[in-house]
């Protein structure tokens, strides 16, 4: 699979189609009457950016009106070459030759959305809740995160459940995630396994729940478009971070500013972003996204495009194993040599060897292949490739988990389209 | 439902011209158009009307034109909708409309996929 071309929409479009929509979503702005209004937190600070100097009157700016710089930019503000799948809710991927940094930065992040990112975002008055089955529950600013826990600066891999979903045949629902939907950025934050235990754990506990602040698509505020959790065990590792900062700097409105859970390994649905409140329960969590064949895969392996019952379906956990090639770019030209290299992670394991063939999975080649930096991190590979002379060549990557499972060549089908883990392939034209 | 009535948007374009939203100088001369495709990225075919107002109330069009299902499978999807998002029932004829339309040119070849 190689990336599609994005398809763009400017700026413009967004705001003719509805304008009050678009400021909202674009600036984070709620306008007043007037059909004016202040720029808060995030949008404000996404509107500065975008300029590259702050916005003295940004009371007076008229909803709908963007500014004139930006009328030919994308609708993907703050980010670097994004794939656009959906524009409302916002959902893109990144290139994967965009993803060649060891760390992903802010810019070239992918953006998931379940519902409609809140417009209130400010970091000095954010709250976040931890509830339920807990001795102490607590409420906690960001500046109390701060002070009251360690504060921890962590890479750590965040990949969407449905990656890889475009290539199911046949199709599966939702959005056809090709290759980008996966990052690694270095996130600062306080470990939420220090959070629970100042909260007390109950003994009964089984699974926490996750509350964020984003709106449902419907508008109805009674409805949340996304909550999901974990196991309690899965949520007291040490990896697990509910974090307030993103490459050293503010999260990005569309990555959960100013707070969000960062699950490294697990589905990225179980990364609530805009995060509010966790609370434990002492059953499987049943918020929205959790049942039916949300996040779940049929219990037994089912042959393409079979009709599986409900009741047959159980949760995603761990993410599998899989690697990504980030440089070449698919459809590049090649001298002779090639230096290859990419990234390689596998849901709360190791990656222990990353192979690489050029002679379609004939023969193999290892990689050098990097520690993680830390736990939950992907890991880094290269390889200096001689092609045996000109000619069109693709070359496969397949990594290997210390649990001894490979890549697979061919998708495991499943009804909703998850786990794609299948080689990645790109096309070399050698002259 | 919740839809925006034609009604509604002709209001909401007569209002950007105040807001000027700015493409190119032709654009605010004469006011404001909506982007370029009426339907977004949706194929023009009989239905595609029906079908835009209907759905993208909640959200983008850009979803549905990356979906490649059966007639069966659309219907589902606008079951799900009404139980488990709040979307309200869409009548008939509309519904017949919207599922002819779908099955037409978003099936499982997907002969209208995004690229």
């Amino acid at each position: 699979m190689d990336g599609d071309k994005p398809v763009v929409k400017t700026a413009g479009d967004f705001f003719a189609q509805d304008p009050e929509r678009a400021d909202r979503e674009f600036f984070g702005r709620v306008s007043h009457k007037d059909r004016r209004g202040f720029l808060k937190g995030a949008g404000l600070a996404t509107l500065g950016t975008m300029l590259g100097m702050s916005v003295p009157f940004h009371r007076n700016f008229p909803q709908g009106l963007i500014p004139e710089a930006l009328a030919n930019q994308d609708v993907l503000v703050g980010k670097d070459g994004l794939t656009l799948l959906n524009d409302r809710p916002i959902n893109a991927e990144t290139p994967p030759h965009l993803l060649d940094d060891a760390v992903t930065p802010t810019n070239r992040h992918f953006i998931r959305n379940n519902g409609i990112p809140p417009t209130d975002v400010d970091p000095a008055t954010w709250e976040l809740t931890i509830d339920g089955l807990v001795d102490t529950p607590l409420k906690l600013s960001i500046a109390d995160l701060k002070s009251q826990f360690e504060v921890v600066t962590m890479s750590l891999a965040i990949e969407c459940g449905g990656n890889g979903r475009a290539a199911f045949n046949p199709p599966a629902k939702g959005n056809q995630w090709t290759l980008g939907a996966v990052a690694c950025s270095e996130w600062t934050g306080v470990r939420l396994k220090d959070v629970l235990n100042k909260a007390g754990v109950k003994s009964n506990v089984v699974y926490t729940a996750h509350v964020g602040a984003d709106e449902h698509l419907s508008g109805n505020p009674d409805k949340l478009p996304i909550s999901r959790g974990m196991p309690i065990e899965k949520a007291m590792t040490d990896n697990i971070l509910i974090a307030f900062e993103m490459n050293g700097g503010a999260l990005h409105a569309q990555n959960g500013a100013p707070l969000r859970l960062v699950v490294p390994g697990w589905p990225g649905s179980c990364s609530q972003k805009w995060l509010k409140r966790i609370y434990l329960r002492d059953i499987v969590h049943d918020g929205p996204k959790m049942t039916g064949t949300a996040y779940r895969v049929p219990n037994r392996p089912v042959s393409p495009g079979e009709k599986v019952d409900k009741k047959d379906f159980v949760i995603i956990e761990r993410m599998p194993v899989k690697s990504l090639i980030t440089n070449p770019m698919t459809d590049s030209e090649s001298s002779r040599k090639l230096e290859v290299r990419g990234h390689a992670w596998s849901g709360d394991r190791t990656v222990d060897a990353v192979d690489i063939s050029m002679d379609f999975g004939s023969t193999w080649q290892s990689a050098t292949l990097d520690a993680a930096v830390n736990d939950g991190a992907w890991q880094n590979w290269r390889i200096n490739l001689e092609f045996p002379e000109a000619g069109y060549y693709e070359v496969w990557a397949r990594a290997t988990d210390s649990a001894g499972e490979m890549q697979p060549f061919a998708i495991n089908w499943n009804p909703k389209g998850y786990l794609n883990n299948t080689m990645h392939r790109v096309a070399v034209r050698v002259a | 439902m919740k839809k925006l009535s034609l009604a509604s948007i002709t209001v909401l374009a007569s209002a950007l011209i105040f807001a000027a939203v700015s493409f190119d100088d032709t654009a605010q001369a004469n006011g404001p158009e909506l982007a370029e495709n009426e339907f977004g990225i949706l194929k023009v075919a009989e239905g595609v009307e029906t079908t835009f107002y209907s759905c993208t109330a909640c959200h983008s069009e850009m979803i549905i034109a990356q979906q490649g299902l059966p007639r069966k499978g659309w219907d589902e999807m606008l079951v799900w909708m009404v139980e488990e998002q709040g979307m309200s029932e869409i009548e008939e004829p509309d519904r017949t409309v919207i599922l002819d339309y779908l099955s037409t040119h978003y099936n499982e070849d997907r002969p209208n996929f995004p690229k």
